[in-house]
């Protein structure tokens, strides 16, 4: 009889073990700890150049703040498309994220709206590196600020030269805007990438030139460039005279341009893993290790968090958008 | 001297190891059809970066010379390219390795990119304040006339038919221009296609035209279990009186392979045709050309060794790069915490002139491995075509996914292996099509920058003794190569018997 009650009591113990293991077990996934795998960054530019490098030092400081390891392939093509494509697309589990430029996604959309992409694609994670777009001139051509150069335009139409560095990017945004806006006829050359538009600068062919801060920084500290002027302040600058430099808006032209790079993750991923993502990420930009590669970059990290980073590009997209129909159609 | 102190660098242990390990992996990965030198030194990257910025460096430089060997040996073997830079090596290496001679072309081979890479270090090295000048100094109406003569050039590839040789061109000029205006950034020819955005992969192209439609030409062979060679094959090393008297190709590609290398936009591709079709030119036996003439493989390969110095002076100079594998060789500079730009040189000079040095001492070892080496290449001729070609197309698929780490290039890798199938079967040689497909968007996107700086002005062109010259030469060339042509029907006509 005693074992038919210890048989009894241990069969109701047995249902209740059972029943805390069941409910044990349909709770883990939510409990599970994301990440446990490797996570793919996918960088949508060649190996080598400026967003590569940013890609792979954040990628490394994503790394350590993970846990997990961290991989960056690189699927170049349409100038970025191809790549953010391939992630829009892909696995909504968080184990595939996007790096890119803000204003390299929202120029290509403006200039190509019959792309199939668009920021409604994405979740953003976070924004993590802020760089303005800057205007600079061969020392030997004498401009030491835009007004300067956009007097010369003035008193002489169509003489000046201003090449950007690329066709359909921020940079020609910037050129159009500053010539809708201040009136003066100025050429605008567009270059086929930074590096052409680099060895025109140090070859003095053109009289200016605008492309992403911090190219061409050493350069500048040297005083064989000059920077004359930018499209965001550039008090995150690492070298400190350059600091004060005057932006389009300190000069009347009401118009910020700049690039933040961040990370995008495909729109459905989930919440849980979303909030994750958003905490390494923090993190990792606000790390010691990435703090150095600022340093050495030229430009101290940022961290914006995900919904104001949305709220940023967003924007942007929007005044691209305006700077197209106002002074480019 | 800061050489000498480079050297010292270089030469320590551990670094030779690595320059010898990078150097071999680079020779092997060029061999390999479709693999190419930037992919191997992306995936060095990481491996390095607990390193020292030399070390680091000193092993991608060593993959960076090695490829340039390895691919000519899959080009000569196997008229596949195991890079871009050995495509050109194909057209007088594979005639002469059907001959029976592949030890030979080989060894040539060798030797023509040990004695460039030699001969452009040491012009680059003498020279370097003089083509650091150049490089910063040339304009995009200097590269837009560099390319017309390299156009120009074509005929030199023509065997046959100069009419079909020109439509060649234009088709290529034609497939150039798919993808965005690169002023306008307007779509060309894309008809919808995202992938098309950027143009016609040059690399799928080229993993087409050359890899895939050999396979399909030579597909009818699989059958009667054919080899590439019945025959025993030796290795055969030029003999240094060989070499002394085909001395002029040599230096044709060491001055054409350092000059275009350190002029960053031209492109190290077009180099090794250019020097190509010189060489023809003033070779006595021209017509000889493409059927396996011992110049047609010295002159590119010296070429292609020639240009990796070339492109390191512009790296090292000015923090600009000449093309892809010297891309990610800035990029890693950066992430060891060196700044790339025009103040390196005097800042960081033992870590410049190490590299240089390194640069050195890694063409010689890729001699002695590619001597080595041979005997294991010729191996592969033995073997029967049906085991090769699977082999061949995997290798060429796997090297059109990873030029852009997606499945579209290797469509388009395929559909040029289809197009370039038909073209030779029609007797239009493909060659002068790739020739459209490179120098089509270095002329267009130079000559119209160009314009656009000098505000429309055509006289840019010429506004400068060295661009009178070019132009002088240009027109020179075409009149030549119009009489020549003149001579040849005239010739023809005389020695055919009369109907």
């Amino acid at each position: 009889m005693t074992i038919k009650t210890k048989f009894g009591a241990t069969r109701r113990n047995l249902a209740g073990i059972a029943a805390a293991a069941v409910l044990a077990f349909a709770a883990s996934p939510a409990l599970a700890e994301f990440p446990e795998d490797t996570i793919h960054i996918v960088v949508p530019w060649k190996a080598g150049g400026g967003t590569d490098r940013i890609g792979r030092a954040i990628a490394s400081a994503f790394e350590e703040a993970a846990g997990v390891s961290v991989v960056v392939d690189n699927i170049n093509g349409a100038g970025g498309v191809t790549g953010s494509l391939n992630v829009a697309k892909g696995k909504a589990d968080g184990y595939t994220l996007l790096m890119n430029g803000s204003s390299d996604m929202t120029a290509s959309m403006t200039f190509q709206p019959q792309l199939p992409i668009s920021l409604d694609d994405f979740a953003f994670v976070g924004g993590f590196y802020n760089s303005p777009t800057w205007i600079l001139s061969n020392a030997e051509r004498g401009y030491t600020s835009l007004e300067d150069l956009l007097e010369k335009a003035k008193a002489e139409p169509g003489t000046v030269t201003v090449g950007t560095a690329g066709p359909a990017g921020a940079q020609m945004l910037m050129a159009a805007a500053i010539k809708g806006s201040s009136g003066a006829d100025f050429r605008i050359v567009p270059f086929s990438g930074g590096a052409d538009l680099k060895k025109a600068l140090l070859g003095d062919q053109v009289d200016a030139g605008i492309i992403h801060a911090p190219v061409l920084l050493s350069e500048a500290q040297e005083g064989l460039i000059t920077v004359i002027g930018t499209g965001e302040p550039l008090s995150n600058l690492t070298h400190e005279p350059l600091q004060g430099i005057a932006t389009l808006e300190d000069i009347g032209i009401p118009i910020k341009i700049g690039i933040t790079r961040g990370l995008f993750a495909p729109k459905d991923t989930p919440e849980v893993v979303l909030a994750k993502l958003r905490e390494i990420a923090a993190e990792a930009a606000q790390s010691d290790g990435f703090k150095e590669f600022g340093e050495s970059f030229g430009f101290r990290p940022v961290w914006v968090p995900g919904d104001e980073f949305e709220a940023q590009v967003r924007g942007e997209l929007e005044t691209f958008q305006k700077i197209k129909t106002d002074f480019i159609d | 001297m800061e050489v000498l102190n480079g050297f010292a660098a270089a030469l320590q242990p551990l670094n030779i190891l690595l320059i010898f390990g990078g150097t071999a992996l680079g020779v092997l990965v060029g061999a390999l059809p479709g693999l190419s030198s930037p992919m191997a030194i992306i995936v060095l990257l990481p491996l390095t970066f607990g390193m020292e910025p030399l070390p680091a460096l000193l092993a991608m430089v060593g993959v960076y010379v090695g490829t340039k060997l390895g691919g000519s040996f899959s080009a000569i073997l196997l008229r596949t390219p195991g890079t871009p830079a050995g495509a050109c090596t194909a057209l007088d290496g594979y005639p002469l390795a059907q001959r029976g001679e592949a030890g030979r072309a080989l060894g040539l081979a060798t030797m023509g990119s040990t004695l460039g890479g030699i001969f452009g270090w040491l012009i680059a090295i003498i020279f370097v304040p003089l083509l650091a000048t150049i490089a910063v100094k040339s304009t995009n109406a200097d590269i837009a006339l560099v390319g017309v003569l390299g156009l120009v050039m074509v005929s030199a590839f023509v065997r046959g038919s100069t009419l079909k040789g020109l439509i060649g061109v234009i088709l290529g000029l034609l497939i150039a221009t798919v993808g965005l205006d690169p002023m306008a950034a307007v779509p060309r020819f894309t008809f919808g296609s995202v992938g098309l955005l950027e143009g016609v992969s040059f690399a799928a192209a080229l993993i087409g035209f050359f890899g895939i439609a050999v396979v399909l030409a030579d597909m009818p062979l699989i059958g009667s279990k054919s080899f590439l060679t019945a025959d025993k094959v030796s290795v055969q090393m030029p003999k240094f009186g060989e070499l002394l008297r085909r001395w002029k190709s040599i230096a044709i590609g060491a001055v054409y392979g350092t000059g275009v290398g350190a002029i960053p936009g031209v492109g190290a591709e077009g180099a090794t045709w250019l020097a190509y079709a010189t060489a023809r030119n003033i070779s006595p036996e021209k017509e000889q050309f493409g059927t396996g003439h011992p110049d047609g493989i010295l002159a590119p390969e010296a070429t292609n060794n020639a240009v990796t110095g070339g492109t390191m002076l512009p790296m090292l100079t000015l923090g600009i790069p000449g093309d892809g594998s010297t891309a990610v060789m800035l990029g890693a500079l950066v992430l060891h915490g060196i700044q790339p730009g025009v103040l390196l040189m005097r800042d960081e000079s033992t870590l410049v002139y190490g590299i240089l040095a390194g640069m050195l001492i890694a063409t010689i070892f890729m001699a002695l491995i590619g001597w080595t080496a041979i005997r294991a290449f010729i191996y592969v001729l033995t073997k029967d075509r049906s085991w090769l070609f699977p082999f061949v197309l995997v290798f060429a698929t796997i090297g059109a996914f990873a030029s852009s780490n997606a499945m579209f290039p290797v469509y388009v890798a395929l559909f040029f292996g289809v197009v370039g199938f038909c073209l030779e079967r029609f007797g239009f040689p493909i060659v002068t099509v790739v020739l459209g497909i490179i120098l089509g968007p270095i002329i267009e996107y130079n000559a119209r920058v160009a314009l656009a700086v000098s505000g429309g002005e055509w006289s840019t062109f010429i506004d400068a003794p060295h661009r009178m010259g070019l132009v002088i030469a240009l027109v020179a060339l075409m009149v030549w190569e119009v009489i020549q042509h003149r001579k040849q029907v005239k010739q023809a006509k005389v020695t055919q018997p009369i109907n």
